[in-house]
């Protein structure tokens, strides 16, 4: 009774409030095939404990490293699985967040267990999962300590996964950081020759980043008056510009960290192209992209005097960023790193898209953290892949390789044209959509842009052109062409790259009726109007019109308030 | 009857370091069972406490109190010590010592914990400090000596802090002397003897890494007792608390980025942590306390698990998980929880701490904090690949397999990882318990 009068006494337990049933659409086909309460935490522990079955796993002498193989793909393709459901249960035009979770946490600091997901986020969950499974897959010529391995990498996909699900700052914090140490063992332990020097590097720059971060979410914390770290609390108080400002800027660090955008951008080269396949591609598919994820929901949704004032900073960082990637890529003599090149490309894109803060450039950006994050990740991939297949990693020795290795040659001309974004490939949407509006509002960022775009394509093609249809050098080692999962992790990749670029507004049957697919801009639309809403110019006042009996129900003009913009529909 | 209930729990920890001091008559086979009875009797003190110690009341004229505090601390100091008898490899001609001197502490710690007045505070604090000493100079007589010079000197100027308080007072009674501090205004004598105090007690968590986490853990409970009851002088240890804390997370970082050997290294980090612990009492209100002592027991638990998982290691940690998965998990767990690392408790009592000062505007401390154990990441990532992904090599031997052994080490790896997710419980007796010992 005492004990029980204890428990009463000090709270225990969670307390959950209001969770959102999981919404159905009406239209789609296919809709909402079973419930699941609690979407979102399942998409998060799922993998933490299908990582701490694997750490109990026994494996004498890798007796089982199949099974964990095997263990950690299905827990992947389960977890696409409910992304997929998740996705294909987005209630479009919805403003709000779906698939909520509340839960108390420690309440006197005002820290919540609030999960959510609108639009973006649930196209981020599906990108992710996506690339956890191509992550697994590319990591099958992992030979050495197989259980810790994929322990890690199951961990590492659990904090991002929780990051973009969080609508705490603590929780999105915490799991931010924590996706640090088990990236870093990855490549510590698994990584190239110089992996000490690439995790220290990593772990680095991850730590000036967090502490930027955490600088930036106390700031506004202590600003609102610390009563609590829920983003719905935080975006809605009224800070001063000078608050939003130096947090805008902690923010623009910690995000700088990630994307990468110069003068941040030490760490990619190293990790990118030292790292395991399996973990280059989760860094630059996803984990990167988480950078820009932050940008998105805290500076440009919370601090709208702050993202005014420093969208000059982000579009000149997001110009020279894509400049200095291209002329990199050019001078470099390794395959990998060209590859950890032109992944920094679509992190300049997304930060220039932010700059422009016209409706039309942020769902550019939002798009292009989904195309950008499976370009880069091709990117990545493909290079990695040649370098071990061709068993060399300098372009000077690399060349000729098409006839001897068709698949990859293909891969790697595609993973060029994804990155650069030609038509039919995805990025070439987001692409667009983030020119046309950065034109108008960043118009010498936009050009600083373009010009490194330009760049990219001339250095993508010469190196393509060198790789591939080069003479090949007679001393140059054996080369052999993609194996089955090399070239399924890669063939996934791509397809999705296509798919989405191919039909960004989903598949229709008969122009009418949604198919699984409610369209990838479409979803993504139903977060970014909500972002964008704030910077959209209020609409000017309608003419007087002459009217021979003026009278109030026919001169009321129409409300300049600013709304959202209505969802494209390509 | 209600005496002794609330006196239950400390009843079974004598009694049980007393029966332990006096089992080296047994017979080495049946001495082997000393770990597990003493084990057994520290679950069975934590359980009378959860059961008891809700209810609150004082005994022996206030020299008792029985609050949210007491059972908050007391709590998480048998926590503590469970961690050190059941994780500890006792060598079975030492343990009987060993195994008393480590409940004596706990003891020692417990009575500060439940002080009413100064003399139980400094009672409590005096004992947790010798029987760390004592159980020293097992292993080191020089370091215990030094350390028992250091103790006494420092309890030395604790007492004459307290008495020059209590005489200031006019009473020993913590309440009554927090009412009465409230009265006066802040005089030179008495910002002296409030910065004694607390001077001497943050340099007794600087012993640390020679006392232990009891001792330490124990200082630790009286310093946040007698900053509650010295807040209204709280501007005479303003700028010193601060300072300290600053200098601990700093160096503490570079402490164990320098280090060569794991042992050094979790030294480091114990003081990161403990300077995060202390900058909490810059904000010396109910939620700074509260911050404080929610991160106490999250180094309470780290820093009892971590040493003991290194102990006796010839060859270092490489390859430390092939030669003992426990060892190697509790480990890392504990020195990823004193480096502050997400989801760790380490982390969550120093978010804690930081969105404390965050409201207190002490955005400088908070960026030595996190620079401190931003440092302490890089040495984790060293320990951390040196135990799990290197080779332990040839002509090494496993680490000594024992069930009691194995399970403390477990133990202490789910205490620190689990304790995040019961924030809500654990957080909230924590404000209880700052609220108990007269903050608002």
């Amino acid at each position: 009774m005492r004990l029980a009068l204890f428990l009463v006494a000090v709270q225990p337990g969670p307390t959950l409030v209001s969770p959102t049933p999981s919404p159905t659409p009406v239209n789609t086909f296919a809709a909402n095939p079973f419930h699941v309460s609690f979407l979102l935490s399942t998409l998060i522990w799922l993998p933490v404990l299908a990582a701490l079955i694997i750490a109990a796993l026994p494996n004498p002498r890798g007796r089982n490293d199949r099974t964990i193989y095997l263990l950690a793909f299905w827990t992947n393709a389960s977890l696409a699985f409910l992304a997929l459901v998740a996705y294909n249960q987005a209630q479009l035009f919805s403003p709000s967040f779906q698939f909520e979770e509340l839960i108390r946490w420690v309440p006197w600091l005002g820290i919540s267990y609030h999960l959510g997901a609108d639009g973006i986020t649930i196209a981020m969950l599906l990108v992710g999962s996506l690339i956890g499974t191509v992550s697994v897959l590319a990591s099958a010529s992992i030979r050495e300590r197989v259980r810790e391995y994929f322990t890690l990498l199951l961990l590492l996909q659990a904090s991002i996964t929780g990051a973009l699900c969080a609508r705490d700052m603590f929780v999105f914090v915490l799991f931010w950081a924590a996706g640090l140490l088990p990236a870093a063992l990855l490549l510590a332990g698994w990584g190239g020759p110089r992996r000490h020097e690439a995790a220290i590097r990593f772990l680095a720059y991850g730590a000036v980043g967090t502490a930027a971060l955490l600088v930036a979410l106390l700031l506004v914390y202590a600003a609102t008056g610390g009563a609590s770290f829920d983003m719905n609390v935080l975006a809605n108080a009224a800070l001063t510009p000078r608050v939003q400002l130096i947090a805008g800027l902690a923010l623009v660090i910690a995000a700088a960290t990630r994307l990468p955008l110069v003068p941040f951008q030490g760490w990619v080269r190293d990790a990118l192209s030292e790292a395991p396949p399996g973990l280059a591609v989760m860094i630059a598919g996803i984990g990167m992209r988480l950078g820009g994820f932050m940008l998105l929901r805290l500076l440009i949704s919370g601090l709208h005097d702050g993202s005014r004032l420093l969208a000059p900073l982000l579009g000149a960082l997001a110009g020279i960023t894509i400049l200095y990637a291209a002329l990199a890529a050019f001078r470099n003599d390794d395959v990998r790193k060209f590859g950890a090149y032109l992944a920094i490309i679509p992190g300049g894109l997304f930060a220039l898209g932010l700059a422009g803060l016209t409706s039309i450039s942020l769902l550019g950006a939002a798009f292009g953290l989904i195309t950008g994050g499976l370009a880069a990740a091709l990117a990545v991939g493909v290079t990695a892949t040649i370098a071990e297949r061709a068993q060399s990693r300098s372009l000077s020795v690399l060349a000729g390789l098409a006839p001897r290795m068709p698949k990859l040659a293909w891969l790697l001309v595609l993973a060029g044209l994804a990155v650069i974004g030609v038509p039919g490939m995805a990025s070439f949407i987001s692409e667009v959509f983030t020119f046309l509006g950065v034109f108008y509002t960043q118009p010498a960022a936009a050009f600083l842009a373009g010009l490194g775009m330009a760049a990219a394509v001339a250095v993508v093609a010469f190196t393509v052109q060198r790789v591939l249809f080069g003479r090949p050098r007679p001393d140059s080692p054996g080369a052999s062409d993609a194996s089955l999962a090399e070239t399924w992790y890669l063939g996934l990749l791509v397809a999705a790259l296509l798919w989405f670029g191919i039909l960004p507004g989903g598949p229709k049957i008969g122009g009418q009726v949604t198919l699984f697919d409610e369209g990838i801009v479409n979803v993504l639309s139903n977060g970014s109007t909500d972002v964008a809403s704030p910077y959209v110019p209020p609409a000017p006042p309608a003419p007087p019109t002459p009217s021979p009996s003026p009278s109030p129900s026919t001169s009321a003009s129409p409300s300049a308030s600013p709304g959202p913009s209505p969802s494209p529909s390509p | 009857m209600r005496t002794l209930t609330l006196l239950g729990p400390e009843a079974v920890v004598v009694a049980a370091a007393v029966a332990s001091l006096l089992s080296p008559a047994l017979r080495p086979r049946q001495r082997a069972w000393l770990p597990a009875a003493a084990s057994l009797a520290v679950v069975l003190a934590l359980g009378l406490e959860l059961w008891f110690g809700a209810q609150v009341g004082t005994l022996f004229q206030g020299g008792f109190s029985q609050d949210r505090f007491a059972l908050y601390a007391k709590g998480a100091l048998l926590l503590t010590a469970l961690i050190i008898v059941a994780a500890t490899d006792w060598d079975p001609f030492t343990a009987p010592a060993g195994i008393g001197l480590t409940l004596l502490a706990t003891f020692g710690g417990m009575v500060a914990a439940s002080a009413g007045d100064l003399i139980g505070l400094w009672a409590g604090l005096e004992l947790a400090g010798l029987s760390a000493a004592v159980l020293l100079g097992r292993t080191d007589r020089l370091a215990a000596r030094q350390l028992l010079l250091a103790s006494v000197g420092l309890g030395g100027l604790v007492a004459v802090g307290m008495a020059l308080l209590a005489g200031s007072g006019g009473t020993t009674v913590l309440a009554d002397l927090r009412g009465q501090l409230f009265q006066h205004s802040l005089t030179l004598p008495l910002a002296l003897a409030a910065l004694l105090v607390v001077g001497a007690l943050t340099a007794r968590l600087a012993l640390a890494p020679w006392a232990g986490p009891l001792a330490t853990g124990t200082a630790g409970i009286v310093l946040l007792k007698m900053a509650a009851t010295t807040s209204a002088l709280s501007p005479s240890w303003a700028l010193y608390v601060p300072a300290v804390a600053a200098v601990a997370m700093v160096g503490g970082g570079l402490a164990a980025l320098a280090a060569r050997r794991p042992g050094p290294s979790l030294v480091g980090a114990g003081m990161v942590q403990l300077g995060w612990f202390l900058a909490s009492l810059a904000v010396p209100d109910r939620f700074g306390i509260a911050a404080g002592l929610f991160l106490l027991s999250a180094y309470l638990l780290a820093a009892a698990g971590g040493p003991i998982a290194l102990a006796a290691l010839p060859h270092g940690l490489a390859g430390l998980a092939e030669r003992g998965v426990g060892r190697a998990v509790a480990f890392t767990a504990c020195y990823l929880s004193l480096a502050g690392v997400p989801p760790l408790a380490g982390f969550f009592g120093q978010f804690a701490v930081a969105a404390e000062l965050a409201r207190a505007g002490l955005f400088w401390l908070i960026a030595l904090g996190v620079f401190g154990s931003a440092l302490l990441l890089f040495a984790a990532l060293r320990d951390v690949r040196l135990a799990f992904l290197t080779s332990p090599g040839e002509q090494v031997f496993a680490a000594p397999r024992d069930r009691l052994t194995f399970a403390g080490a477990l133990l202490a790896a789910a205490l620190v990882s689990v304790y995040g997710f019961l924030a809500l419980p654990v957080s909230s007796l924590a404000l209880q318990g700052a609220a108990a010992i007269g903050l608002r």
